[in-house]
């Protein structure tokens, strides 16, 4: 249901559609100069994303217009596909787009091309890696530290990693939170650890091995 | 009926009390659940984000732990679910990742052929179990309890086979059953963010105000999850939601095994009730009350 805003008559909707209410709506797609472009950009996405077609989208949106935070990625999903079928792979790992996604799954459940748009974030990241400095990435470096550390996730190490590689002051504000998830029960002061724990760091360094050169 | 149960790392630490209730229904619906030897973590959706192969081996060997004893696994957190699905699907539809699975997986000398079963309790409570049986046994029906089911995102998207990907019925007909009074919830597959509460803080609460208001708008007494995470943004930052967006939310957030267990005639102890922050328990005992 539309309201119709006091500073604006009711029945002039064409001026207010015109004013672009999603970046995407603009048509600002930087003009870049094709040597800059890589070809072999797209097939890395899609190995990495378990073998997702990313020339099959039709750029129809649907993507777009289910995902709870198009309107604060760089560019929405619909827009960065066009982008990695060019090949403008710099300017998609400076993205934020897929630092935004939340794995929610309602792209892929929608995407009439069937294309699972959430691998297709997740491999983004995977091969954004290391450049990128997104709190969201190091917040998953630390996770998967932690977990190479005990095999099972510890919250509260978790949280104490996060803050010291990024804001210490951060712990402050967990502080009352932390105290009453204490109080009720909710938070572990050690971590529990699995005892087959070396199959695990076996399999980190048999994964990043077997990932080299694909 | 015996299940290998994956309860993964939060429910054995801020999501205690579905760990607790899980098992307690269980018990009372004398269905077996034995927790999976030395389980994992199953990466969420951190490992994905850093390392491809690494984030479907990990879950891997939970699921080859399972295998070895013949067994379904029965996962209660939503994230978890999807991690193990997200494994076993690529293993059984992508030959080019499966073999470097097999391989890796040979290399630590773990057997693992995909085979095992992944779902979800939400699911063997409704499917397996079955309505009927749980009707059955509800011993203190939860008359007149109004409450919004929210699913969460993960439970019913693409390839998770036992619910419709947006509007799943399965939980608001286990309520049903328990003799709530189930009210129309529009955002009951919405994200709540997961996660990103750690990274994201300010957007994250933002998805949730939304969550929370249309719960209030529609006069639920209580919202009822089937995911640690859902819960933890839920109720844990509730009072971060009202300080931020000057509202006045009081909305108990409690775990469907927790509802079951109350109905079934499980003692109120062995729920975990005490452990929401929003408190909980008050709102269970007086409609059980109202019955007794
Ligand atoms: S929904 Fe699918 S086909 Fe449509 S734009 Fe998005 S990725 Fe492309
Ligand atoms: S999975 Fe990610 S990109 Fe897709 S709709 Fe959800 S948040 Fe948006
Ligand atoms: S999803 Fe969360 S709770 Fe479940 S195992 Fe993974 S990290 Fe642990
Ligand atoms: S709703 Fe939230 S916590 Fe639950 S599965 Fe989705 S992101 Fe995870």
């Amino acid at each position: 249901m539309s309201v119709a805003r006091e500073d604006q008559p009711e029945g002039d909707l064409r001026l207010q559609a015109a004013a672009p209410a999603y970046p995407d709506a603009s048509n600002d797609i930087p003009v870049i100069d094709e040597e800059s472009l890589d070809p072999e950009f797209m097939r890395l996405v899609e190995v990495f994303s378990g073998n997702q077609y990313v020339n099959s989208c039709i750029q129809c949106g649907t993507c777009s217009g289910s995902c709870a935070f198009s309107y604060k990625m760089q560019q929405t999903p619909r827009k960065l596909m066009a982008m990695i079928r060019a090949g403008m792979r710099d300017e998609v790992l400076a993205s934020d787009t897929f630092w935004y996604c939340t794995s929610c799954y309602y792209c892929t459940a929608r995407c009439p091309r069937g294309i699972n748009l959430t691998e297709v974030m997740y491999a983004l990241r995977h091969l954004a890696g290391k450049r990128q400095h997104a709190q969201a990435a190091v917040f998953y470096d630390c996770f998967n530290s932690v977990l190479r550390s005990y095999g099972r996730l510890y919250e509260s190490g978790l949280l104490v990693r996060l803050a010291l590689k990024t804001d210490p002051m951060s712990l402050v504000a967990y502080g009352p939170l932390g105290v009453k998830m204490f109080l009720k029960g909710k938070l572990n002061l050690l971590p529990e650890r699995v005892r087959a724990l070396d199959e695990i760091r076996k399999l980190y360094d048999i994964a990043a091995e077997m990932e080299e050169g694909l | 009926m015996n299940f290998a149960y994956y309860p993964g790392c939060s429910l054995h630490a801020s999501a205690r009390e579905y760990d607790e209730s899980t098992l307690a229904v269980f018990q009372a619906l004398e269905v077996g659940l034995e927790e999976i030897n030395d389980w994992n973590c199953c990466g969420a959706t951190a490992l994905p984000s850093t390392n491809y192969l690494f984030s479907l081996l990990v879950p891997a060997r939970n699921l080859a732990l399972a295998e070895q004893k013949g067994q379904i696994v029965a996962v209660a957190c939503n994230s978890c679910f999807v991690s193990l699905r997200r494994a076993k699907t690529v293993y059984e539809n992508n030959p080019e990742w499966r073999s470097k699975m097999r391989e890796a997986m040979e290399r630590i000398n773990v057997s693992f052929s995909g085979k095992a079963q992944v779902r979800h309790i939400l699911d063997i409570v409704v499917n397996e179990i079955g309505l009927e049986q749980i009707a059955a046994r509800v011993k203190r029906p939860l008359q007149g309890l109004k409450a919004v089911p929210y699913y969460g995102c993960q439970i019913a998207r693409p390839l998770n086979e036992f619910a419709h990907t947006e509007l799943p019925t399965e939980m608001d007909r286990l309520l049903q059953t328990l003799g709530v009074k189930v009210l129309r919830y529009d955002h009951k597959t919405k994200c709540c963010g997961g996660s990103h509460i750690a990274t994201k803080e300010a957007d994250t609460l933002g998805l949730n105000q939304e969550l929370l208001e249309e719960a209030q708008m529609r006069g639920a007494e209580a919202i009822v999850v089937s995911c640690p995470l859902c819960q933890l943004n839920l109720d844990a930052y509730q009072e971060k939601i009202n300080q931020r967006f000057g509202t006045n939310y009081q909305i108990p957030v409690v775990y469907f095994t927790q509802l079951l267990g109350a109905a079934l005639g499980v003692p109120l102890r062995k729920l975990g009730l005490s452990r929401n922050l929003v408190p909980a328990r008050r709102l269970v005992e007086k409609h059980i009350e109202e019955v007794l």
